[in-house]
């Protein structure tokens, strides 16, 4: 007998996924442009005011690096909270409180040059990972969903810096008027690798890239990345091998919301000028979409936050040609449901076809044991187990 | 009687009924018939095909083939609303019961209608009375709150107030002390004497079919045995049934219950394959003599204690010993323990009381290892035992990364290197040390699980329901594996609901039975009264 | 004005807006959604409503078409998570973001700036007590939805069998399963029911409350909800007792600069979330929580 079923070949299905999602993102394309038809504009002039935006010079190839940087951060440090199964919300929030520490290392202990330039990204860095610090000790302490308290702390962060950035004696730039920190310029500033007319490339690429392949690194190839790939795809199953699903999640989590603040601190060198408590401006919803397009795969994470970059970068000029920049969005949150829908579906189906007999027999033979499957699909992967209740009641589950 | 449906002419037939999952067939061509007013016991061991058959007759799963009769009219497979409308109804192990919703809640969710509070409760308290249920007093709590025996009593409640005509009971002493299951069939009897329902209860404990039944229907490997009324019928008679052919094949067996030479008759089903090939070939000496190779002991459990989440007792005050070389197996029909005890053992839960003693360390390898003491394959390898997402060669290591890594980084070359190696030695088919796990066959991932297992050497291998659903060449290759694991030194705890395989390979078998040891036999002291016992599973002590 | 009024009339058109929001998000969080998407369907409702009032110069059919629009984006939430099983909370997020940036998008290249807006209705008798009269009274008429939502959800819940279908889906799945009840579909359903009436709650502030529609117009009102729910321990009562604390909080927020009184406007727009936040470890909380709240299950 044949040790593997022909149904359960692993190339097959990639096809259909491949042709799924290049419908699905045909769709998305085709719902995006239409939108810009409907409204009165022009599909064509649209597109190509979006590449002169994005491609067409070098100044606007580093406008999309830029824009880039920071969703490259946040997807990296949540695709790596996704691979343990865990769902961040809260980058908005913790990108915002990271900018806030770098902000008040630079205005407070400051220093230029290097110690400034590294102790704000360090700061920021500090400052996510607190952030996000508070949900985990929920999660840990109190089996609250991270989801939930990530999600309302997104909120209380803008309080928070809003509160810091409308008094005086704390955070607010002379003289009073507006709820604006001082401009870190220039010690804020990340080193400029190459420069030229219009344009400066940030040296906030480097830290990106260099974290995006610490991450992969880390996930691929190091004994905490095993077990936390582990931890994600069979949550039940770990304590049986001598892994400790606190350290997990703690640390997982922790990775995520430091990203997320680097990028605040790192945005801080991008858009000097003082900070708000709207500065995140959307770059943590952003990144948590490149990480859910890429499967929070962190290899992909680099191109699909270079493409979103891309878009970014040629939204804004789209105005010009009289087309809201928001069709970007649009676009972004579309290609997100295009890349879902399509793998989701192609994981139930090859789910329902290939429970082993085995399974189905053992479940049908023993009275306490209920006629549906417990595997499911989560976006970091197929054949990931759905904790039961009774995983719940037992804590053998994600918690909370 | 408070039914107001009329029972006559509600005959239950089944005709050559079949059901396969895959490979594996779960129910053979089978035939009975249920009249009303009767309640008939349908025995079979674990995995014999009891608990899908009443799932069929239901319409809970589908048939293949054959037909299912009743009051004249014939189901379409699968159509468990028109079975329910006819006045099928199945009594589920209160898994069908919402903890946080209260008794009425729970009962109404299965009348169906309206809402009505206050005439839901009314038939509770009617039912109750009538049949001594003893749940006019709950209604409001909350099910979770209550205890387990009361639990099984509004399972019967909700099924009572379907008005069935016939009452399908899976298991339903599983769970049970001996005074409640005796209350229990006492309300199954008298239901059965005032209305003229008719009961099909499935069991795998003699004594309790004898006990409630009027007559048996065997089973065997999904196929019907034979059938006889209780009356004529003793433990003997039904262990004989329930084992039959398989036991012929272990001598000792075969001369304490009188076969002699037993022939394939024609009754006798298309046995699964690895039956049939176990009848035919030469059993290679079915009583391994195991010798200690260093002695000492590998495993030593004291007064084990554990709960479940829902309040009953999974463990009860639990003690035994393994010997190094040795093979322990434990029968028992499934949810009396073992999965809990497995648990304990695989660092999954903690108990509450006891003590487990593993030995120290053997002296192996440790550059190249990182050797556990302990070894285990659960049953329920898809949720327990691997990670179906990752490839073969991280199977194979899931829990030793540290044996192919240095300062944290795990060596690819290395994982590949030594995946390989355990691939050939185990005989794995897959696409590669990189397929992912789920490309195997069921048989494979249990190689790949026993494999991970071994390799560290262990010096206890715990191994529950090994060959589950496996063909011929994967259990054959499995037993090899456990007695060469034994010979070399580790201690072997076989928790099996397979008598031929715990017959085969203990040398000492250990009945488990709510949650404790309740008896030890050798093959030797084997006579029909125990063997009875390892089947039934009944409470009595056997000390020999 | 009495300052009492004015800090109860700023707080009413908040609680109506979260009353009838929350007690949608309530059923479907009982049915064991924690339906994120809520501020979508808020947002989506108030963007509808907004222009097919415009369209129509009619409040009523603002109100309709809002809901409407909310109900279809609970058929997205309750098919994409219910019924392709992707993780319920990145569906939401990613609904949530859709939806901003599709409104967005609209509204910048719609003129929608101001949209006809429901007439007030004083209540004849009741609006003439003193104080509370004018406040609680003398709404716009949409506002008076809540008292037959607030009964409704209650009666669904707890008296009618769909309910109690419900129920047992967001406790537990499996048993109810095994009972006949096709959960899934319940949740569906629960989730579709949020949408609508979230939905509602949108139409009315684009079309009873501010009287335009303007880019991201719900602000995280929908989150406030959830809280709300969470606050409220599941219960129809909590849920009202949660939503009257918030809106009136929010409503401070606005009232007393206006009466003169300096109040710290940060702390007290984040208080509800950081009052959720702490309630979330209490154990006793925890116990009226649906046990399968966020559990997929596979399965009719």
């Amino acid at each position: 007998m044949s040790g593997v079923d022909p149904l359960r070949s692993r190339f097959g299905p990639w096809l259909i996924y491949a042709l799924l999602f290049a419908l699905a993102l045909g769709g998305a394309i085709a719902i995006s442009l239409g939108l810009v038809a409907a409204t009165g504009g022009s599909p064509l002039a649209a597109l190509s005011a979006m590449f002169d935006g994005s491609l067409r010079s070098v100044s606007a190839v580093v406008t999309s690096i830029d824009r880039a940087v920071p969703l490259l951060l946040v997807a990296g440090g949540t695709a790596i909270a996704g691979n343990a199964g865990l769902v961040n919300v809260g980058q908005e929030g913790q990108v915002l409180i990271g900018a806030l520490a770098g902000t008040a290392f630079g205005l407070k202990v400051a220093g230029s040059g290097a110690i400034g330039d590294v102790g704000i990204l360090v700061a920021s860095a500090v400052g996510g990972a607190c952030w996000v610090g508070i949900a985990v000790l929920l999660k840990t302490r109190a089996r609250v969903n991270e989801t939930v308290s990530t999600l309302l702390l997104n909120y209380v962060a803008v309080q928070l810096v809003a509160f810091l950035v409308s008094r005086q004696s704390l955070l607010q730039a002379p003289p009073g008027s507006q709820p604006i920190t001082p401009a870190l310029r220039p010690s804020g500033e990340l080193p400029s690798l190459a420069s030229g007319v219009g344009f400066s490339l940030s040296s906030g690429i480097v830290v990106a890239l260099l974290l995006a392949a610490l991450a992969i690194v880390a996930l691929r190839s190091t004994r905490f990345g095993f077990e936390l790939r582990i931890f994600g795809m069979n949550p039940s199953c770990v304590e049986s091998f001598g892994i400790r699903r606190q350290r997990i999640v703690a640390t997982s989590l922790l990775i995520s919301g430091a990203a997320a603040g680097l990028a605040g601190g790192v945005m801080l060198s991008l858009n000097p000028g003082g900070m708000t408590p709207t500065f995140s401006g959307g770059v943590g919803w952003e990144g948590l979409l490149v990480a859910l397009v890429s499967g929070y795969n962190p290899i992909v994470v680099i191109p699909v936050a270079f493409g979103f970059g891309a878009l970014d970068a040629g939204a804004s000029f789209l105005v010009a040609s009289g087309i809201n920049a928001t069709v970007a969005a649009v676009f972004e949150g579309a290609v997100a449901l295009a890349v879902l829908v399509p793998r989701a579906m192609l994981d139930q189906m090859r789910q329902r076809t290939m429970t082993a007999s085995l399974e189905s027999f053992e479940r049908a033979e023993k009275p306490t044991t209920p006629s549906t499957s417990s595997v499911g699909m989560q976006p970091g992967g197929i054949f990931t187990e759905l904790a039961t209740q009774s995983d719940a009641a037992l804590g053998t589950d994600r918690g909370a | 009687m408070t039914y107001g449906r009329p029972t006559a002419g509600t005959t239950l037939e089944a005709r050559g009924v079949t059901k396969t999952y895959g490979r594996i067939v779960a129910c053979h061509e089978v035939s009975l018939r249920v009249e009303p007013g009767e309640v008939v016991g349908l025995l079979g061991q674990n995995g014999a095909g009891k608990s899908t058959l009443l799932k069929v007759i239901r319409g809970l799963e589908p048939h293949d083939s054959g037909s299912i009769t009743y009051a004249g009219e014939t189901l379409r497979s699968g159509d468990h609303r028109r079975a329910h409308d006819l006045g099928i109804a199945m009594v589920h192990q209160e898994l069908s019961l919402v903890g946080a919703l209260s008794v009425w809640e729970n009962v109404a969710l299965a009348q169906g209608g309206t809402l009505r509070r206050n005439r839901t409760i009314e038939r509770i308290c009617q039912l109750s009375d009538e049949f001594s249920l003893g749940l006019g007093k709950e209604v409001d709590s909350r099910v979770d709150s209550l205890p387990v025996a009361i639990r099984q009593r509004i399972e019967i409640a909700k099924c009572l107030v379907t008005e069935p005509r016939l009452m399908l009971l899976d298991e339903p002493t599983a769970t049970l002390s001996r005074e409640e299951a005796t209350h229990l069939f006492g309300i199954v009897r008298r239901l059965v004497d005032d209305s003229s329902i008719a009961v099909l209860v499935s069991s795998h404990r003699l004594g309790e079919i004898l006990d409630v039944a009027d007559r048996v229907v065997v089973l065997r490997n999904g196929a019907v045995t034979g059938e006889m009324p209780t009356s004529r019928a003793t433990e003997a008679i039904l262990a004989r049934e329930m084992l039959g052919g398989d036991l012929a094949a272990v001598p000792e067996v075969t001369t304490l219950l009188g076969f002699g030479k037993l022939s394939v008759t024609a009754n006798a089903p298309a046995m699964r394959g690895r039956q049939r090939a176990r009848f035919e070939q030469e059993v290679p000496g079915p009583l391994v003599a195991n010798a200690s190779v260093d002695g000492g002991i590998a495993l030593e459990i004291h007064g084990l204690s554990l709960a479940r989440p829902n309040g009953a007792t999974a463990l009860s005050d639990l003690s035994l010993t393994v010997a190094r070389g040795e093979i322990v197996g434990i029968v028992g029909a499934d949810g009396n323990g073992q999965t809990e005890l497995v648990d304990v053992l695989s660092n999954r839960r903690r108990a509450e009381r006891g003590t487990v003693v593993l030995a120290p360390l053997p002296h192996a390898d440790r550059s190249t290892f990182q050797s556990p003491a302990i070894g285990v394959v659960p049953s329920d390898r898809h949720r327990h035992g691997c990670v179906l997402g990752m490839s073969v060669a991280e199977n194979l290591f899931l829990g030793n990364a540290r044996g192919i890594s240095r300062h944290h980084l795990m060596r690819k070359k290395e994982l590949s290197r030594r995946a390989r190696q355990l691939i050939t030695e185990y005989g794995i088919e897959c696409e590669g040390p990189d397929a992912p796990l789920w490309t195997l066959s069921g048989g494979h991932q249990q190689r790949v699980v026993l494999a991970r297992e071994l390799a560290g050497h262990p010096s206890l291998l715990v191994v529950d329901q090994p060959t589950r659903g496996l063909d011929v060449a994967a259990v054959e290759a499995v037993w090899s594996r456990l007695r060469k694991a034994a010979a070399d030194g580790a201690g072997v705890l076989l928790i099996s609901s397979d008598l031929i395989e715990v017959l085969h390979l203990a040398a000492r078998i250990l009945v488990i039975s709510r949650g404790s040891i309740t008896g030890q036999l050798t093959p030797e002291s084997l006579d029909a009264e125990t063997l009875g016992l390892m089947i039934g599973g009944s409470e009595t002590s056997v000390a020999r | 004005m009495h300052s009492l009024t004015v800090i109860i009339s700023s707080g009413v058109p908040l609680i109506a807006l979260l009353l009838i929001a929350a007690l949608g998000e309530l059923v479907a969080e009982r049915a064991g959604t924690l339906n994120i998407s809520v501020e979508a369907m808020m947002l989506a409702g108030a963007y509808a409503a907004g222009a097919s009032a415009l369209a129509s110069h009619s409040v009523l059919v603002g109100l309709v078409t809002g809901s409407a629009a909310g109900l279809l984006i609970g058929v997205l939430q309750a098919n994409l998570s219910h019924r392709i099983s992707i993780d319920q909370f990145v569906v939401g997020i990613v609904l949530v973001i859709l939806v901003q940036g599709l409104t967005s998008f609209l509204i910048d290249s719609t003129q929608l700036d101001v949209v006809p807006v429901a007439a007030s209705w004083h209540l004849p008798l009741l609006s003439r007590i003193p104080i509370v009269g004018q406040a609680l009274f003398a709404e716009p008429w949409p506002f008076d939805a809540v008292y037959v939502v607030i009964p409704l959800v209650a009666y669904l819940l707890h008296r009618t069998r769909w309910g109690l279908e419900v129920r047992s889906a967001g406790e537990d799945p499996v048993a109810a399963r095994a009972t006949g009840v096709a959960s899934n579909r319940r949740r569906r359903q629960a989730v579709e029911l949020c949408g609508l009436l979230s939905g509602y709650a949108g139409a009315m502030l684009a079309v009873a409350i501010v009287g335009a529609v303007s880019d991201d117009m719900t602000a995280g009102v929908g989150y406030i909800a959830i809280a709300a729910v969470l606050l409220g321990g599941w219960s129809v009562r909590g849920t009202v007792l949660g939503c009257v604390l918030f809106g009136t909080v929010e409503g401070l927020s606005v009232a007393l600069p206006t009466l003169g009184v300096p109040v710290n406007g940060q702390l007290l727009v984040v208080a509800p979330y950081v009052v959720v936040l702490l309630a979330a470890p209490l154990v006793a909380w925890r116990r009226h929580r649906p046990e399968a709240l966020g559990v997929s299950f596979v399965g009719r």
